[in-house]
């Protein structure tokens, strides 16, 4: 008799943490959709059709973008092990081209979109404050799953990798970092970045 | 005599890539050490730790070696001269002749007929219901879909599961990833994949036209129109990466780990 009220503590208990990671997860889901969705409409405006406002546009995913992705955490988390060899001016260095290097050429790309259906697929949490949200593109001739990692920090929801058919972004970023620092300095990698983003910048879209 | 001289050739194969896995790994493991903390102490907590660290071991068990490196990087750079000079113009031109739909029926009908590899592929991992799938799929496909141009199986999901190739299926039991390779034109590939890549040539439909050449242009058709689908993903992630070489590799395991993993 004298356990049954322990037994039902914990049978509610075990209940609310198991709604709560739902509840979780459909957030996870909801800021991923809602973000999407403000993207689709900077991309889909016919105000920025014209060439010559697509410079404009980049502006304006640039803004979107940083609010979205935790570009800190994400340049912290592709040096990784070798984060601690970097000094704080060295790393602040890093963080600003990486995140240039990976505006200049996805935001590129997704410039380029021309209708393609997203669905949106399961919310599943890692672990206590984090979730893969899937979601598929769907063009023409094929069908990509693209999986975006949100983490739940100081009170919202930021990106932190994308998965493109299984790949992750952070993690192939971080294996061809390993690969250079394992053999140079973070000096030459960061004059391997600068020359790589400054030279984009002069080139123009093919 | 020759049958049994194939599977024993098979399994010494098999067995070299599963050893040659392990002692991959703790070279691998040797190589890595903690490089020395020079810089100092970054302000900003590192929160990060706990997890990222958790993160990294995963990964360095995904690690494949690289011991014909240099080779491969020869290949490679072949492979993308190859592509820009050869593979996508010709893919641009026959783009340009032919309309999207119908080159995606086309590659409708070379997915369709690929059925045997997912099928006995799908029954060597004891995936029946895949197995059960993958035939609606076909049948379905073929008769309604006219010899698997269109894809009216494609609306349900339940009758569309990933596809399985021998190489996923010589993973399943076991066969580790060996070391890393880049095939010509093929692009990349591991020992087991490769393995893998000989095995299913038998099973598909394609290879068994006669005479040998057309079963050749046949294939070359297959690529040239897949790649006209394409085109613009391999520069991407060329564009995208510090070291191509090594973006593509990684990218490439990660794939096949994903894909054995569904």
């Amino acid at each position: 008799m004298k356990r049954q009220p322990v037994i039902i503590s914990l049978i509610l208990f075990f209940f609310a943490v198991s709604v709560s990671a739902s509840i979780q997860a459909d957030e996870a889901l909801d800021f991923v959709r809602t973000s999407v969705d403000e993207v689709l409409s900077i991309l889909r405006d016919p105000a920025y059709k014209e060439e010559s406002a697509r410079e404009i546009q980049r502006q304006k995913l640039c803004i979107l973008t940083e609010s979205l992705f935790d570009y800190n955490e994400i340049s912290r988390s592709v040096l990784g092990r070798y984060r601690k060899v970097f000094t704080s001016e060295q790393m602040d260095e890093f963080s600003d081209l990486f995140t240039r290097l990976l505006e200049k050429t996805y935001l590129n790309k997704i410039q380029n979109y021309t209708d393609e259906k997203i669905i949106y697929g399961k919310a599943t949490m890692l672990s206590a404050n984090r979730a893969e949200v899937e979601t598929e593109a769907v063009t023409a001739s094929k069908q990509i799953p693209i999986n975006y990692r949100v983490i739940y920090r100081h009170g919202e929801w930021r990106g932190y990798d994308v998965l493109i058919e299984g790949v992750s972004l952070v993690r192939n970023y971080r294996s061809q970092f390993n690969n250079i620092l394992q053999k140079k300095s973070p000096e030459d990698l960061l004059q391997q970045l600068r020359e790589k983003v400054n030279s984009k910048e002069g080139a123009t879209t093919e | 005599m020759k049958r049994k001289r194939t599977a024993l050739t098979f399994l010494i194969l098999a067995f070299f890539i599963s050893v040659y896995d392990a002692d991959c790994l703790k070279a691998f493991a040797q190589e890595m050490s903690l490089p020395d903390e020079t810089g100092k102490e970054t302000a900003v907590q590192d929160e990060y730790d706990g997890w990222m660290d958790d993160l990294e071991e995963e990964e360095s068990v995904s690690h494949v070696c690289d011991p014909l490196e240099i080779l491969n990087r020869a290949i490679f750079a072949f492979n993308d001269l190859f592509y820009f000079k050869v593979l996508k113009p010709v893919a641009r031109g026959y783009g340009f002749i032919a309309p999207e739909p119908v080159r995606v029926k086309v590659k409708n009908f070379f997915c369709n007929i690929d059925y045997p590899v997912r099928l006995v592929n799908d029954i060597l991992q004891v995936k029946f219901k895949r197995a059960g799938q993958d035939t609606c799929r076909f049948v379905f496909n073929s008769t309604v879909g006219i010899l698997g141009f269109f894809d009216p199986a494609g609306k349900y999901s339940w009758l569309n599961p990933p596809s399985e190739d021998t190489g996923q299926t010589l993973a399943t039991w076991g066969v580790g990833n060996g070391f890393y390779i880049v095939l010509p034109i093929l692009g990349p590939s591991t020992l087991r994949d490769s393995v893998g890549l000989a095995c299913d040539y038998f099973l598909q439909p394609v290879s068994y036209v006669r005479p040998f050449y057309t079963s050749m242009g046949v294939r070359s058709y297959d690529i040239v129109n897949d790649t006209s689908l394409s085109i613009g993903e391999y520069e991407d992630l060329k564009e995208s990466a510090l070291d191509p070489y090594f973006a593509f590799k990684d990218a490439y395991i990660q794939y096949r780990k994903e894909a054995v993993r569904k």
